[in-house]
């Protein structure tokens, strides 16, 4: 599966595209994480914790968008777009959407 | 006791109608989505070669709110981490129907197509002090509809 | 290019689990955690406290609480019976091996008779015990406990505990949204942590004991309160004071275990109570 967020895939042609798909995951943080990052309020630095909790929801959320375009049968998700919310107190939202193509 | 003989009342009131809700709003979405299929709608931006005599905005957006057993069980997956399965169910019916609003629009208005779909999303709560979780949910789903002229 | 619609898959963006479960599971596990937490610290507290001497604690809680404060009036009623207790805490600790501690006493009006020490020294004793107490010994055997507590840090010990317990509910319910989580810990965590168990009743009675026998001679007249609130548990056919025994739960093992004692040091004669303590 090819992932861009250009409008097309450079030396490739585009057949026919299959409308929007989209994958999304709520994470939310441990107590463990919690008391890191709060000692990091004192501290300062980067909250390596929270850092990887959310590459790993976004990939996650990337691998969901993904199954739904095999689903439909397409080889390419063309602009995609990301979108980071907090839901929840202590949960946030990773959104990812994008075209569902199928290339030449 | 009175108090946890309440807290038990509302869980389970937010179970069975939340459970019940969903169940009927997911109905209904794929009937929706089934009749409005037939429109192409993508989030690029260059819009494809033809004539076009009207280009205009078209939005759908809802704002879901979250029932109680919803809630509780976030707050318990707060401490052992993972993913929070209750809001996922309740923020994929929100972007389907606000997606679908925004579809529909463009349908009433005659559209042929919708593109550059952007979504937005935003948490709304009662207060914006710590102690309050969640209240809401709102989607924003909107796109340019473009009209072609025959 | 050309659009062709397709029906986007469901159960992709969620997951198919059984809500009720996974609430059910989580709660467990969240009691589980809490209660494993707080057995934990409360050993390690129990533990270290140990370390902090005597003197420092009688410093940290030299501040008398309301419930704990002696009569500020000398001439009051409820002073003179405090004097009197107060000598007679003097009497039993002289002779005694190890540190002498400066006891502070107060007698506080309740309908509930009991007895109880705080950390620091400060032993409070309410009007009501009184009229279950029949002679100067009895009177002698319930300081004598709270004394005895104090000897062992029990009080310190328990306030420890306690503190530290409260701490960990506070960091485990601070950082989530929900209020329910935290009562829902409340009433997991047990909060009348100013109890003493079985073993250091036992321990406190034993030091009681061996104060009487120093002063007196004989170990009689220990056993005097719980017979008097048994006696009325008899008469009234019902539990008088639920409340009592809540914080001191009496065994019948514990009166036995007394009784045995006051039977091998034999009863010889009992000293009167003064009057104003009678009928104070």
């Amino acid at each position: 599966m090819i992932l861009t967020n250009l409008e097309s895939v450079p030396g490739r042609e585009i057949a026919e595209h299959y409308g929007l798909v989209h994958g999304n995951t709520i994470r939310a943080k441990h107590i463990g994480r919690d008391f890191m990052a709060g000692l990091k309020n004192i501290f300062g630095g980067e909250l390596k914790g929270y850092t990887e909790l959310l590459s790993e929801s976004r990939q996650e959320a990337i691998d969901r968008m993904i199954q739904q375009a095999s689903a439909m049968g397409a080889n390419a998700i063309i602009n995609i777009r990301f979108s980071t919310s907090s839901i929840a107190q202590g949960a946030a939202e990773l959104y990812a959407y994008g075209t569902a193509v199928r290339l030449v | 006791m009175v108090q946890i003989g309440i807290f038990i009342v509302l869980l389970l009131l937010g179970y069975g109608f939340g459970r019940w809700t969903e169940y009927r709003h997911y109905q209904q979405l794929l009937i929706r989505e089934r009749d409005s299929l037939p429109l192409p709608v993508t989030n690029l931006k260059t819009p494809p070669h033809g004539n076009f005599h009207k280009a205009y905005l078209v939005s759908g957006n809802v704002v879901v709110s979250v029932d109680y057993f919803k809630r509780i069980l976030a707050a318990l997956r707060n401490v052992f981490g993972g993913r929070v399965v209750s809001y996922e169910t309740l923020l994929d019916r929100a972007r389907r129907e606000a997606i679908l609003r925004m579809k529909e629009q463009a349908v009433q208005s005659g559209a042929d197509m919708i593109y550059n779909i952007r979504v937005e999303t935003a948490s709304i709560s009662k207060t914006s002090s710590r102690r309050d979780s969640v209240g809401a949910v709102e989607i924003l789903a909107y796109g340019t509809a473009l009209v072609e002229s025959k | 290019m050309k659009f062709v619609p397709k029906p986007v898959p469901e159960g992709i963006n969620t997951t198919k689990v059984s809500h009720l479960r996974e609430f059910i599971v989580l709660s467990f596990g969240l009691i589980l955690l809490l209660t494993i937490t707080v057995i934990l610290l409360s050993l390690l507290t129990d533990q270290l406290v140990r370390y902090i001497p005597v003197k420092t604690e009688y410093k940290l809680f030299s501040f008398t609480h309301a419930i704990a404060r002696p009569s500020q009036d000398p001439g009051s009623a409820q002073s003179r019976v405090e004097q009197y207790l107060s000598k007679l805490i003097d009497r039993l600790q002289k002779g005694r091996q190890g540190d002498k501690q400066p006891f502070t006493v107060a007698v506080m009006d309740d309908p509930m008779p009991n007895a109880f020490a705080l950390p620091g020294g400060h032993i409070v004793v309410t009007s009501s015990l009184f009229r279950h107490i029949q002679s100067e010994n009895g009177l002698a055997m319930v300081l004598g406990h709270e004394m005895g507590h104090q000897y062992a840090r029990h009080p310190l010990r328990s306030m420890g505990r306690g503190v530290v317990v409260l701490l960990a509910i506070a960091v485990f319910t601070g950082t989530d949204g929900s209020e329910m989580i935290k009562s829902m810990v409340d009433s997991t965590v047990e909060l009348g942590l100013l109890k003493f168990d079985r073993d250091q009743e036992r321990a406190a009675d034993d030091t009681a004991v061996s104060l009487l026998q120093r002063v007196y001679g004989h170990a009689g007249g220990a056993d005097e309160f719980f017979q008097s609130i048994q006696k009325l548990e008899v008469k009234t056919g019902k539990n008088p004071l639920p409340g009592f025994m809540k914080t001191h739960p009496t065994t019948q093992e514990r009166i036995n275990h007394l009784q045995a004692i006051v039977d091998r040091t034999g009863k010889a004669k009992l000293v009167e109570l003064p009057d104003f303590v009678k009928n104070y």
